[in-house]
């Protein structure tokens, strides 16, 4: 599966237990035109699946049911394999960093 | 929301619905979700269209036509900025139709809110009603559920350490019912309120009730002081409760107070100062209201001939009540928008056609390869429409940021100009008009483009065939001829503005300074109103800056003067034949105004500080009232009679004054006469002062100077006289300004049109011009030729313009000020401008041409 940088941030939020699509807007910083799309993505490959919320929790917050989306097992898996990834690369990063730090 | 239903059209109609509900909850979950936000909801539909439904082959166009546009940069760019400036300004007329002449009224049921006016039999218009007659419209009429009237009134607040004027509203019993609110707080008036005794009542409106008190809902039930009484506050009106009745004064209504109806007020049918609204019966329809009306108004004519003779009550919605007066400005910048936009399709139909020429080797190929004619024409469709959408949103940034700034430059008079936006149903019109402008401007070339002759992939048309230059030329004269409209009537309006602002007032407009002070409830008797005016001019006096002080009583250009008329009659003459002379302005100056206006004398003298209470009555009339009345007659020397406060006066005229203007510059001259202040003190002064400095700037020390003498004293209106006098030019300013603006785009898009033609057609023509040259023709001749050619297009959509402009200028006629609509010098100015204009377009590319080499011409082919 492609993973691109905002795919893997998407995959972290929603590994951090954000469910609904405009907060996984707001953790993740991205506009709301790139996240739908992820996804509908990640849930046409079975990485997520999608349900609606309970009509009585709704109601008690006088809003509409909204759409709740969360990692399947196996989008789980590779979700965790993508934040190792990335921190591999941070820690990449730092250690490419350094010399040039202490030069300074 | 809006926008997420606009892309849930995108979205497979199998899964539209949860598509929706998602969307909406996630905009719900939100207090107010951005416009990004939710505009995501167009890239998710796309999303979703493009993997669940095959219209592969629309998705292959848009990538084609994408493709195709960026190759041509310069040609997108250029149709885009020629389709989005024009489509701004349509967006922008749309608004303004939408949002104001179709605005909601904040009353249920809006549609049978009516306002009623008094007016003369066959005569048009709407006048203020007496209350007499009010009386018994409410007495006798059917078809109302409710009519109420209200009194405009002020009211001075003491409450604080600067006293104010606030603007306030006498109402009659039903006032709020008829229009149908309901009280923010606390309730409306009571029945009983509406007797002597019980009336010191007061609601306010919702912008004071947050400005001055907090919106502090414990106002209710405290008491207030109003002119110097103590009025309690029985409630609060809804927020958006602002009818407009007095549309001429600037300023909000601050408050209402019931009105009781005096004694002789039930029988006072003369002049009118009540402003009525009702609410219709369910069931009455308008025109059965109107025709009971008609009775009632006859029947009241047969009981009072007097003063009722020929008086109608005429209904009138209150919808058009509010903006029958913009409706032809709006019908004119619309019109303006819709020839602008037109000819912008136009020129995009000329780009696309030119960029055809070019790409007529690539269409064959298409068609030899098997692409249906259908195919074709979609596709180049399809091409025209993305530059319309591209355009389309960036028309809708324009036209959100040149309604912004219309709040600030756009006539005031104008209802809820300050609250135009971008609103869903703009964005409804834009995408609308995107289509129309696909079609109007797409059409014509992709059906050219995709016919015949394009069957041979290696015949290539070099010198373009006849019929498409022939189209092409067509359009330019069509183009030449709608920017002509456009250009004259802006020559039309500009001299008409000309005119304007070269009226002789008869005063000196810069720096004067006005204060409006109503000096009549805190000084009674000749004595203490002549002690007050007396003192106030001495503190004004005083300020740094101030050469000159005056009082008036009728300030010229000021909206809410005290202004009397009253009968004059000519002692020594008889009446000039067919002068009426029984509503003259009688107004009341001290000698220091003419100073200060800078009224220019033309026989005998002014008045003068010898005038006083014991010397010989005496007065100066205008000029217009010695042209009028003393026809042929030295005015100077002659006796007349008048009322003043109601007692007859025989004053002796000493001078007459040159023509003034009262309320418009548009207006004429009224006949005037003048009265000494020291001869008949008035409590309705207006303070002028002429200024070395920025008038503006001593306003505050004049008001500290009054108020050093009564802190209880309140301005009813300050300003400058050029405020005053710039207020009744806005709109005429603005119709300017917006129609040069469109005059200005649409002369640059036919220019450009004939010069992108004339460039095309010159380069088609290089081999006849190689040829030419090659037989001796000099450069000259060669630009003469092609030069003539342009201008001959150009001359012909001249003549088509100039027989619409000739028979159509009458429009205009409201619009201008002595000029006629046929005016030469504007008309045929405007011709000769759009004439040179297209010589230069043509001259550039003639020139090119001409001085090509004959050798690298012949060599094209």
């Amino acid at each position: 599966m492609r993973l691109t940088y905002p795919t893997a941030l998407v995959l972290q939020a929603l590994l951090d237990g954000h469910h609904h699509g405009f907060d996984i807007m707001d953790a993740t910083g991205l506009p709301s035109g790139t996240v739908y799309p992820i996804l509908r993505r990640l849930d046409a490959e079975g990485c997520v699946r999608s349900r609606w919320e309970k009509e009585g929790q709704a109601r008690k917050e006088q809003r509409p049911p909204r759409r709740y989306y969360e990692l399947t097992t196996g989008g789980k898996t590779i979700a965790l394999e993508a934040r190792e990834r990335t921190q591999a690369m941070a820690a990449a990063g730092k250690r490419l960093l350094r010399p040039a730090a202490s030069e300074s | 929301m809006t926008i997420v239903r606009l892309a849930a059209w995108l979205v497979p109609a199998r899964l539209r619905h949860e598509w929706l509900l998602e969307w909406e909850a996630e905009l719900a979950s939100r207090r107010s979700p951005s416009l990004r936000s939710a505009l995501g909801s167009f890239a998710d539909a796309f999303w979703i269209r493009q993997r669940e439904v095959a219209d592969l082959q629309a998705i292959d166009d848009l990538r084609h036509g994408w493709r195709q546009l960026r190759q041509q940069a310069g040609f997108a760019v250029t149709a885009i900025a020629i389709l989005s400036l024009s489509m701004a300004a349509s967006v922008v007329a749309f608004s303004v139709v939408s949002q104001i002449l179709e605005r909601p009224l904040p009353y249920p049921d809006a549609d049978r809110v009516v306002t009623v006016w008094q007016r003369e039999v066959g005569a048009p218009g709407r006048a203020e009603v007496a209350p007499g007659n009010f009386v018994d419209w409410r007495a006798r009429a059917q078809s109302f559920s409710q009519l109420a009237a209200g009194d405009p009134w002020s009211y001075d607040y003491t409450g604080t350490d600067r006293p104010e004027v606030w603007r306030a509203v006498n109402v009659s019993e039903g006032f709020f019912d008829a229009y149908g609110v309901a009280p923010m707080q606390g309730r409306f008036f009571r029945l009983d309120e509406h007797k002597k005794g019980n009336h010191q009542v007061v609601v306010l409106s919702a912008r004071l009730w947050r400005s001055h008190f907090n919106a502090d809902p414990a106002i209710v039930g405290r008491a207030i002081p109003l002119d110097a009484v103590s009025y309690v506050v029985v409630g609060v009106a809804p927020d958006d409760f602002q009818p407009r009745m007095l549309e001429d004064l600037p300023g909000d209504v601050k408050l209402w107070a019931p009105r009781f109806i005096a004694g002789y007020e039930a029988q006072s049918r003369g002049r009118g100062y009540w402003q009525v609204v009702g609410r219709l019966q369910d069931g009455v329809t308008f025109e059965a209201a109107q025709a009971e009306m008609d009775a009632i108004s006859a029947q009241m004519e047969t009981e009072n001939p007097r003063t009722n003779k020929g008086v109608r009550a005429a209904i009138i919605s209150i919808r058009e009540h509010l903006v029958s007066d913009v409706r032809p400005a709006v019908a004119l910048f619309t019109a303006a928008v819709f020839a602008v936009l037109l000819i912008a399709c136009v020129n995009v139909t000329n780009l696309l056609l030119a960029r055809g020429a070019a790409r007529q080797h690539e269409l064959a190929v298409r068609t030899a390869l098997g692409a249906s004619r259908r195919r074709v024409v979609g596709q180049l469709l399809v091409e025209t429409l993305l530059l319309a959408a591209v355009a389309s949103a960036i028309a809708l940034v324009l036209a959100q940021a040149s309604m912004r700034s219309l709040a600030g430059w756009g006539p005031r008079e104008v209802l809820w100009i300050d609250s135009l936006r971008v609103d869903g149903s703009a964005l409804v019109f834009a995408v609308i008009l995107a289509a129309i402008v696909t079609v109007v401007a797409g059409l014509v070339p992709a059906l050219r483009l995709s016919g015949a002759g394009l069957q041979q992939p290696g015949h290539r048309t070099m010198t373009g065939d006849a019929g498409q230059r022939r189209l092409r030329l067509g359009l330019v004269a069509v183009e030449v001829a709608l920017a002509l409209i456009l250009v004259s009537g802006t020559g039309l309006l500009l001299k008409s503005f000309v005119n304007l602002l070269n009226v002789d007032t008869g005063f000196q407009q810069r720096g004067v300074a006005v204060l409006q002070i109503f000096a009549g409830d805190r000084n009674s008797g000749a004595a203490a109103l002549q002690l007050f005016h007396d003192r106030v001019a001495e503190k004004i006096g005083q300020i740094p800056g101030v050469q000159a002080v005056g009082m008036v009583r009728a300030m010229p250009f000021l909206e809410s003067n005290v202004d009397i008329r009253g009968a004059v009659r000519l002692l020594d003459q008889p009446p000039a034949e067919g002068a009426d002379m029984s509503a003259i302005s009688l107004n009341v100056v001290s000698p220091g105004y003419f100073q200060v206006m800078g009224v220019g004398l033309l026989r005998g003298r002014l008045i003068e500080s010898r005038d006083g209470p014991n010397a010989p009555k005496v007065v100066v009339v205008s000029e217009a009232f010695a042209d009028r009345h003393l026809r042929g007659v030295d005015p100077v020397g002659q006796r007349i009679e008048f009322r003043q406060f109601g007692r007859p006066t025989k004053a002796e005229i000493v001078g007459v004054v040159r023509a003034l203007r009262h309320v418009k510059l548009d207006e004429a001259p009224r006949a005037e006469v003048l009265l000494p202040f020291a001869q008949h003190p008035v409590g309705s002064l207006t303070m002028v002062a002429r200024t070395t400095v920025p008038p503006d700037t001593v306003i505050e020390p004049a008001k500290l100077g009054v108020w050093s003498i009564d802190p209880l004293q309140t301005f009813y209106r300050t300003a400058t006289l050029d405020q005053l006098v710039e207020r009744t030019l806005t709109t005429r300013r603005f119709a300017l300004i917006v129609l040069t603006g469109f005059a200005a785009l649409a002369l640059l898009l036919a220019a450009a049109g004939l010069y992108g033609v004339l460039s095309a057609i010159v380069s088609q023509y290089r081999r006849e011009i190689g040829v030419r040259m090659a037989l001796g023709a000099g450069w000259t001749d060669i630009l003469q030729l092609m030069v003539a050619r342009g201008l001959s297009v150009a001359a012909v959509g001249v003549a088509v313009g100039l027989v619409a402009v000739l028979g159509g200028a009458r429009v205009l006629q409201s619009f201008l000020f002595s000029v006629a609509p046929t005016d030469p010098i504007a008309i045929g100015g405007a011709a000769l401008l759009m004439l040179a204009i297209a010589g230069v377009a043509c001259y550039i590319p003639a020139r090119r041409a001409a001085s090509d080499d004959p050798v690298e011409a012949l060599r094209v082919e």
